[in-house]
């Protein structure tokens, strides 16, 4: 199976397609219900798809890696039709290879949702530039995954899926908070579309290199960590 | 009788202590001397004529420094209000150094305000500051009378007619030389020989009515020059009148306040928003997106994903092609000329639309005709403003040569534009006037206004008398000027605008 194949099998299944599904629809409808009708001409559309598809894929990112990384059995073999399964011929490090199935399966999601956004932002002429769009969509699902995959690795084990179900919205809302309190535009999805936030990429990368890390580091069965 | 050289030797053969008063006393004079050098201030400050503000009008400001090295004025004004709370209007003049007296003069257009703060500082240090409170602010106009220090009131009889206005006694260096600065004043009593030609010129166009009380031949003859013979002349959008002539009645255009023409001339907006991509097509096209992604996923595997994205990036570039308007700012203008003699006072707006959220900038004079908060530098004007919001500036006032003359039913276009959209309130459309050419005013079609610039000439022709020719220059550049000038065919018989147009000449009131 090659990597566009897997990237495909991934996309189907039913937690990336549901979900897939749910975002490019609430994304048509917020766009149209924004959309000026009846004779008005200002158009700031932009203001609520922006940052609600930004939101939404990092809701999104999160949650499939904590599944993936708490819930979905063991580590590297993530169960039969998740990506490539541990000892499959020519699968060097299964774990890693579902990993990357999956992100790339959410950078699918990112680019076939971009549109939606962009015919937004051209009718709106927002202030922020153009490449900060682009660029913030898949750093925020990219570092939002990497957040999911480090609640997902601490908290694994048998209530994972009870302790996840607290965690994952607590944990975004905490990060959100806290960028509100503070003043700053850190971690938070929704603001960050409307400035360009320095602050911003590097955090989401951060978070992104911390989950893969994480995600990474296992025992040995001697207890050694490897 | 003592000689010359014996009084010469008188003197210096004065004793030591006659010497040592004279010591003191020359020590004492230069002492006071420099004393009152010292008091006199560094700075000084004066914000409308004869320091008395009219708010929500042009008005002089003047900034005096002596002897102070390069530094920088500050005014900020709090334009808010109790329950909107403050809004600062920052203005800031850099104003240079060095020995000797420097003036600024310029002109500031102030909006009611609740506090006005200004100061002047050199380096770290605050050389003059002052301020102004929300009882100060005050909307009524000024009419000015200019007579000798220390004369008596003259009889102002028949010279007054402003039963709102305030009555502020001025010198002739109080008055400013600029149309501009008498945004504020609807008029000038002239009880001084003397008077400063400059400033009467530039108060008669601003609107003013100049009344000089006494007879044309009491006065300079370039002062008499502007009046005539006859005593009563046009000039600008304001008049002149000396002598007998002082009770005319006013009639015409010179009953219509030059800044309401402009504020009518607004009623349209200037620039229009973009037109969207119609709001079906977006339905539609979301909707056929969305669905085209879900099957080509669903049934087309690898294949169907390299579609999917294929098809993503094509929908992509389309919606931007559709839906990007054509630029991030659009911006319109118009201005109303009122003609009278050999000058007109024109009055501009610029409205701007953004539709990023901006800070948009103009030229350093203009103020936004709303109040609202805003920067000010000698370069600049800067306003902030959000998305797809427009801000309307007004420019201040300026004298120029009359682009026509009107004398009976014959109008010349003096200029070299053509004038287009010639109409005659009460009488209808005219032909166009190329440059150098003239034309007899006929009745014509009435209401038939030109579209450009649209909704102006509907808008002016409700305040203007009958009578009144209305013209348009400029547009084909992208800087309409709609003239309006006085004629004899209102029905309106002698006034002050009699013969408006045609250049020096004043008619009997």
């Amino acid at each position: 199976m090659n990597r566009l194949e897997a990237v495909s099998a991934r996309l189907l299944r039913p937690d990336l397609s549901q979900g897939g599904t749910l975002l490019l629809a609430v994304l048509a409808v917020v766009l149209v219900a924004n959309w000026p009708n009846g004779g008005a001409r200002v158009n700031e559309s932009w203001a609520v798809v922006g940052p609600l598809r930004s939101s939404a894929l990092a809701l999104l990112a999160v949650v499939l890696g904590a599944r993936q990384a708490g819930v979905a059995g063991p580590w590297g073999a993530a169960g039969p039709a998740v990506g490539r399964t541990a000892g499959t011929p020519g699968a060097a490090e299964p774990g890693a290879d579902t990993l990357l199935d999956t992100w790339l399966a959410l950078l699918a999601v990112v680019l076939l949702s971009w549109p939606l956004e962009l015919v937004a932002q051209a009718g709106s002429y927002p202030a922020v530039p153009g490449y900060w769009p682009a660029l913030l969509a898949p750093i925020t699902m990219s570092g939002y995954y990497g957040l999911g995959l480090l609640l997902g690795r601490l908290v694994r084990g048998r209530f994972a899926g009870a302790l996840l179900l607290l965690l994952v919205p607590a944990t975004c809302a905490l990060l959100v908070w806290t960028d509100l309190a503070l003043g700053f535009v850190v971690t938070n999805p929704w603001t960050a579309p409307a400035a360009v936030a320095s602050a911003y990429p590097p955090a989401m990368v951060a978070l992104a290199l911390v989950g893969l890390a994480v995600s990474r580091w296992h025992r040995h069965p001697s207890g050694v960590p490897s | 009788m003592a000689s010359p050289r014996a009084q010469l030797v008188t003197t210096a053969r004065r004793p030591p202590r006659a010497r040592a008063a004279l010591a003191a006393c020359v020590a004492l004079l230069a002492g006071a001397w420099a004393g009152a050098l010292a008091a006199e201030p560094q700075a000084s400050v004066v914000l409308g004529v004869g320091n008395q503000v009219v708010a929500g009008a042009w008005n002089p400001l003047r900034v005096v420094t002596r002897d102070l090295p390069a530094s920088t004025f500050t005014a900020v004004l709090d334009v808010g209000t109790l329950r909107g709370g403050a809004v600062d209007v920052t203005i800031t003049h850099e104003l240079p150094g060095g020995g000797g007296v420097h003036a600024l003069e310029t002109d500031l257009f102030v909006p009611p305000f609740r506090s006005v703060a200004w100061r002047v500082v050199s380096g770290d240090r605050v050389v003059a500051s002052g301020s102004l409170g929300s009882r100060d602010s005050d909307e009524r106009p000024l009419a000015l009378l200019l007579q000798e220090r220390g004369a008596a009131l003259p009889d102002l009889a028949g010279a007054a007619g402003w039963p709102d206005a305030r009555l502020v006694e001025v010198a002739p260096s109080d008055l400013p030389v600029t149309p501009a600065a008498y945004g504020g004043v609807v008029g000038l009593i002239v009880d001084h020989p003397a008077p400063p030609l400059e400033a009467l010129v530039a108060a008669a166009v601003a609107g003013v009515k100049v009344v000089l009380l006494e007879a044309p031949a009491a006065y300079p003859a370039p002062v008499a020059g502007l009046v005539g013979e006859r005593g009563a002349a046009r000039l600008g959008a304001g008049w002149l009148v000396a002598g007998a002539a002082r009770g005319a009645p006013a009639t015409g255009l010179v009953t219509v306040r030059p800044l309401e023409l402009l504020t009518a001339a607004l009623a349209e907006p200037l620039v229009a928003p973009p037109e969207p991509v119609p709001f079906r097509t977006v339905l539609i096209g979301a909707a056929v997106y969305a669905a085209a992604l879900l099957v080509l996923l669903r049934f087309g595997g690898q294949q169907g994903l390299i579609s999917a994205v294929l098809v993503a990036g094509l929908a992509g570039a389309l919606a931007w092609a559709l839906a990007r308007p054509a630029a991030a700012q659009f911006e319109g203008g118009v201005a109303v000329g009122v003609v009278g003699g050999p000058l007109a006072l024109v009055h501009e707006a610029r409205e701007r639309l953004t539709l990023p959220s901006a800070r948009l900038e103009f030229e350093p004079t203009a103020a936004p005709a709303l109040p609202r908060g805003y920067d000010a530098d000698d370069r600049r004007v800067s306003i902030p403003t959000d998305a797809w919001r427009n801000v309307i500036v007004w420019l201040p006032p300026r004298a120029v040569a009359s682009p026509l003359t009107v004398s009976g039913t014959r109008l010349v276009n003096v200029s070299a534009a053509p004038l287009v959209g010639v109409y005659v309130v009460g009488l209808g459309a005219q032909p166009d006037v190329a440059p150098g050419a003239v034309i007899t005013l006929a009745p014509g079609e009435e209401g038939a206004f030109p579209p450009t610039p649209p909704g102006v000439y509907a808008a002016l022709t409700q305040l203007l008398p009958a009578g009144t020719v209305l013209a348009t220059s400029g547009c084909e550049s992208g800087a309409c000027v709609v003239w309006l000038a006085d004629t004899d065919l209102g029905g309106a018989p002698g006034g002050p605008h009699a013969g408006a147009g045609a250049a020096g000449s004043g008619a009997e009131p």
